[in-house]
């Protein structure tokens, strides 16, 4: 191997040790299928390696495997026309819960957890989190979800005044 | 729960467990990772193998690649169709291009008397080329074999009449009549003798002996129907019937074939004896033609036309 295919596959791995959870989070909540969520991950870092090794420069990292993760979600709905609907997941016995988390902590944060997604419902809390867990411009969340900025941030600012308004009211 | 007051970052927590209630372990992770790397190998061969040399010149290939297909472009359709049906052979799209384009630039192009004839020459074995190249194919039918047939007939007319109405008889002159004579008729005995590889020799009761003895001075072959109404009157002393073939021991497609291989044999044989009534004819250059040429109505018309296998009688006709 060259050196330059050497050092592709060592910024792709970079890369992955700093994005990888996330993209596979993200994943996960945009997909059902938990084999196609990984499918997803593994195909956009690979896309990433191929991409570096053809000396082409990726100046966004992150943005560049959330918006290719977010083309293959796409891609994985058309193609298999799946509706991402909460409760056909939940109906499939889809659990939000970790389950190897602390039990105590899972009492506590599963009660947030189930709020948070019954509040916003599971898209518009994918949103929040990429933009206040994950730190994500509004820009790279929109190439994510195949969104413009605009709409993305529209959605997270009534997201975030319904978030607000439930954690004070309830 | 009353307690989230208390609390300005309870709905980022909140968010953070919800989001992180999903998070991958580190065996998921390790076992993504090598999953990416098998892909990464696979994309990267078909990588390779779609463009072996990704060098830095790749951007000015393609432009010249472009600009070359733009002058492509602009030297001319023409060009570049006639270039296209060079391969083309009889029933292809492009072959009527071929013949008439193609064909045309090669006669276009001899100056001399002689020039003309060694065209026709290469014309006749492009016919060759052709009947060897559908035979290759399985292509070859008695139709083709007949239209290839027709072409030749033509040729032969025009450089026939060309070089026999020819004004001077000069050294160009007699050098086209020796090419017609000898190159010509070598180059149909040719393209018989491909035909007869692919279906055997035509059996004729007894054509080949006769045309030759038929030697005369005027050379006019006339290939046609029995029943086809001629306008010329045609004299009996001089014509020999040839039965190309039994209609009850062959098939009408074989016997088409046999037809036009007798009719092709027949032009080349008569084509044989042109420089001897060449020669008689035009011994005094003063001389321009003989006296029964003008008292034709027409000057020697060679008539061509498709043996049909109904009587499938060829008929040369030599004329004095």
């Amino acid at each position: 191997m060259s050196g330059e295919l050497e050092k592709a596959r060592e910024e792709t791995a970079a890369a992955f040790n700093e994005h990888a959870a996330a993209i596979l989070t993200f994943c996960r909540r945009r997909l059902s299928d938990r084999e196609a969520a990984e499918d997803i991950v593994q195909e956009a870092f690979a896309r990433y390696w191929a991409t570096r090794s053809r000396g082409e420069e990726i100046r966004q990292p992150r943005a560049f495997l959330y918006t290719v993760a977010g083309n293959l979600i796409k891609n994985h709905f058309r193609d298999r026309k799946e509706a991402a609907s909460l409760d056909g997941m939940m109906a499939d016995g889809f659990d939000l819960r970790d389950p190897d988390s602390d039990a105590a902590a899972e009492a506590r944060e599963g009660e947030m957890m189930r709020t948070v997604e019954a509040q916003l419902g599971r898209e518009d809390a994918t949103i929040l989190a990429l933009r206040y867990v994950e730190g994500l411009e509004l820009s790279d969340i929109g190439r994510a979800l195949g969104k413009s900025r605009v709409a993305v941030s529209v959605r997270i600012h009534r997201a975030l005044k319904k978030l607000k308004t439930h954690f004070r009211e309830d | 729960m009353k307690t989230n007051d208390e609390n300005p970052k309870r709905w980022r927590e909140a968010l953070r467990a919800s989001w992180e209630s999903d998070a991958p372990t580190s065996e998921d992770l390790s076992r993504l990772w090598d999953g990416v790397e098998t892909r990464a190998a696979k994309m990267l061969a078909s990588d390779r193998a779609r463009r072996p040399v990704p060098s830095p010149w790749a951007t000015s290939v393609h432009l010249r690649a472009a600009t070359a297909i733009f002058l492509f472009a602009i030297a001319g359709v023409t060009g570049s169709v006639s270039a296209a049906a060079e391969g083309s052979l009889p029933g292809d799209f492009l072959y009527p291009v071929k013949i008439h384009v193609n064909d045309f630039a090669i006669e276009v192009a001899a100056v001399t008397a002689e020039g003309n004839a060694r065209a026709k020459v290469a014309i006749v074995e492009r016919r060759n080329d052709e009947i060897a190249a559908l035979a290759d194919e399985g292509r070859l039918d008695a139709e083709v074999i007949a239209e290839i047939s027709d072409n030749i007939q033509e040729h032969v007319e025009e450089i026939v009449t060309e070089v026999r109405e020819a004004g001077t008889r000069d050294e160009d002159h007699y050098a086209a009549v020796g090419v017609v004579s000898e190159e010509l008729a070598a180059a149909i005995d040719g393209c018989v003798e491909t035909i007869a590889l692919v279906y055997g020799d035509a059996e004729p009761e007894a054509p080949t002996e006769n045309a030759a003895e038929v030697t005369d001075e005027d050379i006019t072959v006339t290939a046609r129907l029995q029943d086809d109404p001629t306008p010329e009157p045609v004299p009996a002393e001089g014509e020999v019937a040839i039965m190309a073939a039994p209609a009850e021991a062959v098939t009408a497609e074989d016997s088409l074939i046999d037809g036009t291989q007798l009719e092709l044999r027949a032009l080349a044989e008569s084509l044989d004896t042109f420089t001897e009534t060449e020669a008689a004819t035009g011994g005094g250059a003063d001389v321009p033609a003989l006296p029964n040429q003008e008292e034709a109505p027409a000057p020697a018309p060679v008539a061509t036309s498709t043996e049909t296998a109904s009587t499938s009688t060829v008929t040369v006709t030599v004329e004095i």
